[in-house]
């Protein structure tokens, strides 16, 4: 009888404890989620830039009070990398806050994937930067689809460029082995079409290697590797798959600097791991490279120095730290922008796609807002909502990324009939009409 | 005192033989589906909905096609979370190829599907049992995962292998509302769950929890192991089948084959262990459990830690869920290994002396 | 879910002998790199994650004691 008060007394605490912690909603506040993963496989990624998602946010209301006086409330949910909890993180952060969500930022293309069915029914605007569905750059099917600063497509055709590049030419691509070690998973997979595109075009052998999720088992694909010796290897794996992947190739000893990974692949948890094996590895850069810019005086005064930094000391400069920034950023902007048609008030999910869609950032106020040398100018519109199409390369050296090409653009000759092609397929499965860009406002 | 059945006479042996012999039962079972179809579509917002009762109603499908396998038959499957996926891709294709198909037929369509590849899958049970075939099932869940990631015709050669459902339609009316879809689903699960209910009373469900307490015993006396074995497969694949269509089709989407992974067997078989083996209403138990405890411990812990003064991240929620998930099995398993369903008929047992003490 | 790769490695040698688990792990192990290295090309890549079960229910309905085991008989 006593254990089962006890029980009982503790469930009333409990219950009470959680009437008591509900506060009545302000009016005033701009709601912000964010889906996140501090744990499960792809945690090592997505800790970093969870924590510059949350930081820059965190700057804006200590520094401004929020956007043009509207304080901005931000929460985070765990979604594991895992679709479903991904969509109930979803169902329950949408309509928080006085206006709702303004936009999600899933970080899986998985979840994206399940999101886009969601959110125009939702109307709430999904900011999938550098990542999700490739063709929904096409903003007239893809309504409430933002996949800035580059898509996969982008990212191959630039890694296919930077190939050529070290090679001496496009015409030096015939004949060449060019092999793709990808994640078994809707991310992995969608630059195969892009890259059997450009195959056939420049006529160098694709290799197509999955790795089965999580990834951290990849012995016989190395050993693939080392049979079918190809020229390059592209990897496109995404939280413990990367350091395997390199530890892997120092094992087999393939020449690192032969390897290039995707934005999603370039970053310090990829290659510390793998220690001294990983020095000369190549990835690309989703614009921005590793390091403290302008945006850190402010950061370091507001949010690092009072300690209200989720980060750990040695993440805060890292490369998916920044792009955690650069997200919140593009974003809060984008939210400044709706403000500026519809009012300093807080903005629907609608108004801040409108804010999306008509965001243009140009390098004077990028050096503003403090991201100079990080990104360069973007313009988002109703038939682009990529903004730009530009990326580099870096190569860690064992200590640190050093950016060693300038700046590339995909070439559109590539990508754009490509996009058409799988957007028109969407549009009819789904019976969308796509949008006339030249009508919109 | 309420509880009782003193005066309750059986005329027939229909009315003998009745789901709910008791009156009370009856007309509890009566106002618990007034409140399930009146009520809550009056009361519940889009967030209960989507993330309580329909993943509820559809897992309890689930839940209970593996009780018909585990529970009543006796035999082990990892490989539910395969069978998921079967009867979604099986859906799907039939819904984009034969596009005049309504959906909801395709979801039926794709139950039989599954029933087929679940009849080829149990073969193996005829000569192995218990620990065995659940490796043999492994095999039949792995195998699932691969084929739906490299074989391009069952995801219609979309370039990234992630495939939307189509619209939910009947004869013109739109389903694609939260509440349209709840209805849905507990049609299915109500009809498919009262279908299963009566096989089990039935003579094959005899003949199962024969082979299920003591096969060799069984076949002794005359009861056909293969036929036994190989329906028990087949219809808890067309349950499963069904309740994966359902879930793809009403709850995702949009979904890629990660959604029918082994964490989606092991999922379901903790449902029907916690909920209890071998009893129907024990599945629809063990589903809501399963669901609901991950979603209260999110909403629970951080107010809880805010009340100590400890302010827990959602890393910490989400590392705590899996340890008292854990200590829950575990708890569940040495004290009442016959599950929620067994508690419920304790219950029943204590409410019909209530509050009599004899 | 490593620990799960244990079950075909116990399948093949047999479950009441250690030195059929010794040599079931090398098979199971073995086996599987090498058949995603020369089978895997053929299958489009990716085998080694059901490999090691085929092979194990291959075995169950073929000989299920086991290479090392002792035949299971059951009593009524």
């Amino acid at each position: 009888m006593g254990l089962r008060r006890l029980a009982l007394l503790g469930a009333a605490i409990v219950s009470a404890g959680i009437i008591a912690a509900t506060t009545a909603e302000a009016q005033n506040e701009q709601f912000i989620p964010g889906l996140v993963y501090r744990t499960g496989a792809y945690a090592p990624n997505g800790i970093p830039f969870a924590d510059g998602v949350a930081d820059y946010i965190a700057m804006l209301n200590a520094r401004d009070g929020g956007i043009n006086g509207v304080k901005i409330t931000f929460e985070e949910c765990e979604t594991g990398y895992a679709t479903d909890r991904g969509v109930e993180c979803y169902e329950r952060l949408k309509g928080k806050g006085p206006t709702g969500a303004s936009y999600f930022s899933p970080l899986s293309t998985g979840i994206t994937f399940a999101l886009t069915e969601k959110a125009p029914g939702d109307k709430i605007p999904l900011i999938t930067m550098g990542y999700g569905r490739a063709d929904s750059r096409d903003g007239a099917v893809f309504e409430w689809n933002f996949p800035l600063l580059g898509t996969y497509w982008t990212a191959a055709n630039v890694a296919i460029q930077h190939i050529a590049k070290e090679m001496g030419g496009f015409d030096k691509l015939k004949g060449k082995k060019i092999a793709l070690l990808y994640h078994d998973s809707p991310y992995g997979k969608e630059p195969i079409a892009a890259l059997e595109v450009m195959a056939k075009k420049y006529g160098f052998d694709f290799l197509p290697i999955p790795v089965p999720a999580p990834g951290s088992e990849q012995k016989s694909q190395w050993l693939q590797i080392r049979q079918q010796k190809p020229d390059y290897v592209l990897l496109w794996g995404w939280g413990v798959m990367n350091s395997a992947a390199v530890t892997e190739a120092g094992n087999v000893n393939y020449p690192r600097d032969h390897m290039i990974g995707v934005w999603w692949s370039g970053a310090e948890p990829d290659v510390i791991p793998a220690g001294e094996k990983a020095a000369g590895y190549k990835a690309l850069m989703l614009q921005h490279p590793a390091g403290k810019f302008a945006v850190y005086a402010d950061l370091e005064k507001f949010v690092i120095g009072p300690g209200k930094s989720l980060a750990k000391p040695d993440e805060i400069g890292s490369v998916l730290y920044n792009r955690g920034l650069i997200n919140s950023m593009l974003g809060t902007e984008s939210i400044r922008t709706a403000m500026a048609k519809f009012g300093n008030k807080p903005m629907t999910g609608e108004q801040v796609r409108w804010g999306i869609e008509h965001l243009d950032l140009t390098a004077e106020r990028i050096k503003q807002l403090g991201f100079e040398g990080m990104i360069g100018p973007i313009k988002v519109s109703c038939a682009d909502h990529e903004g730009t199409r530009l990326s580099r390369v870096h190569q860690w050296d064992g200590k640190k990324w050093n950016i060693i090409s300038d700046w590339y653009t995909a070439d559109d000759a590539v990508i754009e009939p490509l996009v058409k092609e799988t957007a028109g397929k969407y549009a009819t499965e789904k019976k969308i009409t796509p949008r006339d860009c030249s009508k919109e406002s | 005192m309420f509880y009782r059945e003193a005066g309750q006479y059986k005329a027939s042996y229909q009315s003998d033989q009745a789901i709910f012999p008791i009156a009370q039962d009856r007309i509890a079972m009566l106002a618990l589906l007034v409140v399930a179809f009146v009520g809550v579509p009056l009361l519940a917002s889009e967030y209960v909905y989507r993330a309580v009762l329909i993943p509820v109603v559809i897992l309890s499908l689930a839940a209970i096609g593996l009780n018909v396998l585990m529970g009543y038959c006796g035999q082990v499957s990892l490989g539910s979370g395969a069978f998921m996926g079967i009867g979604a891709y099986a859906a799907y294709n039939l819904a984009i190829r034969l596009p005049f198909l309504n959906p909801f037929v395709c979801v039926l369509l794709g139950g039989f599907v599954s029933a087929a590849v679940g009849i080829a899958f149990g073969v193996p049970s005829l000569r192995i049992k218990g620990f065995y075939l659940a490796c043999a099932t492994l095999a039949a869940q792995f195998f699932a995962d691969w084929a739906f990631l490299r074989i391009k015709w069952i995801t219609n050669d979309t370039p990234s292998g992630s495939v939307n459902a189509p619209p939910l339609q009947l004869m013109g009316f739109d389903l694609s509302s939260p509440t349209a879809n709840y209805l849905v689903s507990l049609v299915f699960t109500l009809v498919l769950g009262l279908a299963a209910k009566n096989i089990v009373r039935g003579h094959v469900g005899r003949q199962w929890m024969a082979i299920r307490d003591m096969d060799i015993a069984a076949e002794i006396i005359g009861v056909r192991p293969m036929y036994a074995k190989l329906t028990a497969f087949a219809v808890s694949s067309f349950l499963i089948g069904v309740a994966g269509a359902l879930w793809a089709f009403v709850y995702l989407g949009s979904w890629e084959p990660a959604a029918f992974d082994i964490d989606r067997s092991f999922q379901l078989m903790f449902m029907v262990i916690i909920g209890g083996l071998g009893s129907i209403l024990g599945s629809v138990l063990g589903a809501a459990f399963i669901v609901l405890l991950p979603i209260f411990l999110n909403q629970a812990l951080p107010p809880f830690g805010a009340l100590f003064d400890w302010k827990i991240s959602t890393a910490t929620v989400s590392n705590f869920e899996s340890m008292i998930f854990g200590a829950l099995i575990v708890f569940f398993l040495v004290v009442e290994p016959n599950g929620l369903a067994r508690l419920w008929s304790v219950a029943k047992e204590k409410l019909r002396l209530w509050p009599f003490p004899h | 879910m490593l620990a799960l790769k244990a079950l075909p490695v116990l399948v093949l040698g047999g479950f009441t002998s250690v030195p059929g688990a010794i040599v079931g792990g090398l098979i199971i192990g073995a086996g599987e790199k090498l058949s995603e290295v020369f089978l895997g090309p053929a299958m489009g890549g990716g085998i080694e994650i059901w490999f090691a079960y085929v092979v194990a229910l291959l075995f169950l309905l073929v000989r299920p004691q086991g290479l090392f085991g002792e035949r299971i008989i059951e009593r009524v």
